[in-house]
């Protein structure tokens, strides 16, 4: 790690950061839930807030272990192989960027399913998915536009049809066919 | 004599035309997504569960066992051909065998590798069928208090054995064990952190948080860095794997000991195959080190052959604790609990009398998986490296809806595809911060077991908490957790002491497999620059 020159000041390698904070905001909504929870008052002990309690806490405490490791040892971003169930060895890149999120890309990413989930319904799953496999390529750089489109209809199309068709499984139709196949 | 009556029975159940075919597809499906790179034999799992759920049981779990054991095969394919394993306990595989592949020999890696998870597979799963009647028995005598010691075992074996951060595995089977805690209440009925939405009542699905975290959040990681990572190529495959007779005989003890190492760790909950892949590899290199011409590190065979035979005998054992104590031990093996909880099939103790059909058909199929992988995934295997030349974006686009499809096709309903989408941020977020999620997949199958045991334990006692250490069985559970736990703590602080060959220390690793895992890990890292 030594070879690493920081960049970005003081946030470099300590954007780790943000996930305990999204342990803390999980762990509040949790303990607000505990808070709340309508407990009938005769119950034998432990009741359903016993395991919680010791959850929330570790939430907690284990949100704090981690900003504090943060802190003293900043963690630049590295795609390591230590991830059980993925695992997967991959060449770094030495151009600096290589390190970082690619932020509008993902956004084509998340923006995709998004839209996915809000056209499915009215939409009609060939449309929706479509969509979802036409901004999954655009997120991922694709450079054929035009013929990802027709590419992500016949993929959405086929899928249609196995599935809903071959093997029934409830896809929304949508307005397309008039609402039925 | 009855368990091969049992056997012969399950047999005679998979034979039928029809479940060959599901166990043919199985492979080829499981083979398929095993070779993507990227994805291993766990997202494999993941994303054809839905699928499977258009089947009747026993037809669908044939399908599994074949996607399961086709997906690890191609999670060693990858890790030979491009060094990219698919999943942790194909990391091993990689040394000798991309080593192999460089020198040439990738036929005979990829043949080794194949051989060996035959011999691995087909072993441990003759163990199973005599093996997971028994320990269904044996396990009727355990209670709550049992219960309890098993799953605090997997949780403080996969948070801290595996991992390089204690801290980071256990937020990680934290936020596992909090997510498995919404919904409602199971012994009081009463409504937990659901916030009043109805479609939560149920719990968040098991298979919606799979399918977020191993594979809609591997899409987004890819996404974030998709331009600046290269695409990889495999090479080409200059003619049919097969090994010569001289090949043949220099792996076979490197097999046997590999099976061997391989096989008690299915039943111990430590996180999967990762362990003895490395403990196999470790052996075969030290053994390597006394030869008069040692061959490690130019492609050994044998360093291949050990790990391939160890990682899918502990697969295969891994089943008889999943079906004979409802005990997963990988993040696969808890994906399968959750297919048969979606069936209404409890394992566990009672399944062999409950659903032995099941069982047995199951059990059958994993040597009919074996068999057809052997015949077909050998001569296959070039064509399943040209897979890699789908376009990148086509691929993981398919990918997303794949995804969007199984969880929709399972709930039919658009909350769950919101929470899948959050919850796939979630997975992004914990790949990009280096935190492992194996514990997280652990601490959601196993949250409500150990929740529910600890209650049953402490209600029944009347609030003793010597309830917990009064039975021998748990006694014993914690004290073997002990021994792992310092065996690991001994191996990180040696690990940590500073050695500057890291390779020799991996060579030297005596009775800790652990402080070689992490060597050979922060080797891995430093090969990388």
């Amino acid at each position: 790690m030594s070879a690493l020159q920081p960049r970005g000041g003081w946030w470099a390698g300590r954007a780790g950061l943000v996930f305990p904070l999204l342990m803390v905001v999980f762990a509040t909504y949790l303990l607000v839930g505990q808070l709340t929870m309508q407990v009938t008052p005769d119950l034998d002990p432990p009741g359903p807030r016993f395991f919680p309690a010791l959850v929330i806490a570790a939430l907690y405490v284990l949100a704090v272990v981690l900003v504090i490791a943060l802190v003293r040892t900043p963690q630049p971003p590295v795609a390591d192989v230590d991830i059980e169930t993925r695992g997967s060895v991959r060449p770094r890149v030495d151009d600096g960027a290589a390190w970082f999120t690619d932020w509008p890309r993902l956004a084509w990413a998340v923006g995709g399913f998004a839209g996915f989930i809000l056209l499915l319904e009215p939409a009609g799953w060939i449309v929706a998915g479509a969509t979802l496999f036409w901004s999954t390529t655009r997120a991922l750089d694709s450079r054929h536009p035009v013929r990802d489109v027709a590419v992500a209809f016949v993929f959405s199309s086929v899928l249609y049809l196995v599935f809903a068709g071959l093997l029934s499984v409830n896809l929304p139709a949508g307005a397309i066919f008039g609402g039925g196949l | 004599m009855d368990i091969l009556t049992n056997l012969l029975g399950g047999f005679a159940g998979a034979f039928s035309p029809m479940n060959l075919v599901w166990v043919l597809v199985g492979c080829l499906l499981g083979t398929a997504v095993g070779v993507l790179p990227g994805l291993g034999s766990s997202m494999a799992v993941a994303l054809l569960l839905p699928m499977t759920f258009a089947l009747d049981p026993t037809a669908a779990f044939i399908l599994f066992a074949g996607i399961y054991f086709g997906g690890l095969f191609g999670d060693s394919t990858m890790a030979i051909l491009m060094n990219t394993p698919g999943s942790g306990s194909a990391i091993a595989s990689t040394f000798e065998g991309h080593a192999m592949a460089k020198d040439g020999r990738a036929p005979q890696a990829l043949a080794t590798a194949a051989i060996g998870a035959f011999i691995g597979g087909m072993v441990s799963s003759v163990v199973v069928v005599f093996l997971a009647p028994t320990l269904a028995r044996l396990s009727t005598a355990f209670g709550p208090a049992e219960y309890l010691a098993l799953a605090l075992f997997a949780f403080v074996a996969t948070s801290s054995v595996v991992t390089d951060s204690v801290a980071a595995g256990l937020a990680s089977l934290v936020i596992g064990l909090s997510l498995a805690m919404v919904g409602i209440d199971s012994v009081t009925g009463i409504e937990r952190f659901t916030a009043g939405v109805p479609e939560l009542f149920d719990g968040i699905s098991l298979i919606t948080v799979t399918v977020a975290i191993l594979a809609l959040g591997e899409v987004f990681r890819v996404v974030s860095r998709a331009r600046s990572e290269p695409v990889r190529r495999a090479r080409p495959l200059a003619r049919w794997p097969r090994l010569s007779r001289r090949e043949m005989r220099e792996a076979s003890p490197a097999w046997a000991r590999g099976t061997a190492i391989g096989l008690p760790f299915g039943v111990i909950p430590v996180g999967g195959s990762e362990v003895p892949t490395f403990m196999a590899y470790s052996l075969e290199r030290r053994l390597d080190a006394r030869r008069a011409s040692p061959a490690f590190g130019r492609g050994a065979i044998r360093g291949l052959a050990a790990p391939e035979a160890a990682g899918n005998a502990t697969t295969g054992t891994a089943m008889a604790s999943l079906l004979a104590l409802g005990l997963p031990v990988s993040s696969t093996a808890a994906i399968m609990l959750a297919a048969f909880r979606q069936y209404g099939i409890q394992p566990g103790p009672l399944l062999f009398e409950r659903a032995p059909d099941l069982v047995w058909a199951l059990l059958a199929s994993f040597f009919i998986a074996m068999v057809v992988l052997l015949l077909l995934n050998l001569p296959l295997a070039g064509l399943w490296a040209k897979l890699i030349d789908i376009p990148r974006p086509y691929l993981y686009a398919g990918i997303a809806v794949f995804c969007a499809l199984g969880v929709y096709a399972t709930s039919a309903s658009t909350f769950e595809l919101w929470l899948l989408l959050g919850l796939a941020i979630l997975g992004f977020a914990m790949r990009r911060f280096g935190i492992p999620l194996a514990p997280l997949m652990i601490g959601m199958v196993l949250g409500p077991l150990a929740e529910t045991s600890a209650r049953d334990a402490l209600l029944s006692s009347g609030g003793d908490t010597t309830v917990f250490i009064s039975s021998p069985i748990a006694v014993a559970i914690y004290g073997v957790l002990l021994v792992v736990l310092s065996i690991t703590a001994v191996g990180k602080l040696r690990a940590r002491s500073g050695r500057n060959d890291p390779l020799a220390a991996v060579g030297r690793a005596g009775g800790s497999h652990t402080e070689s895992i992490v060597t050979v890990k922060r080797r891995r890292g430093r090969d990388k620059k």
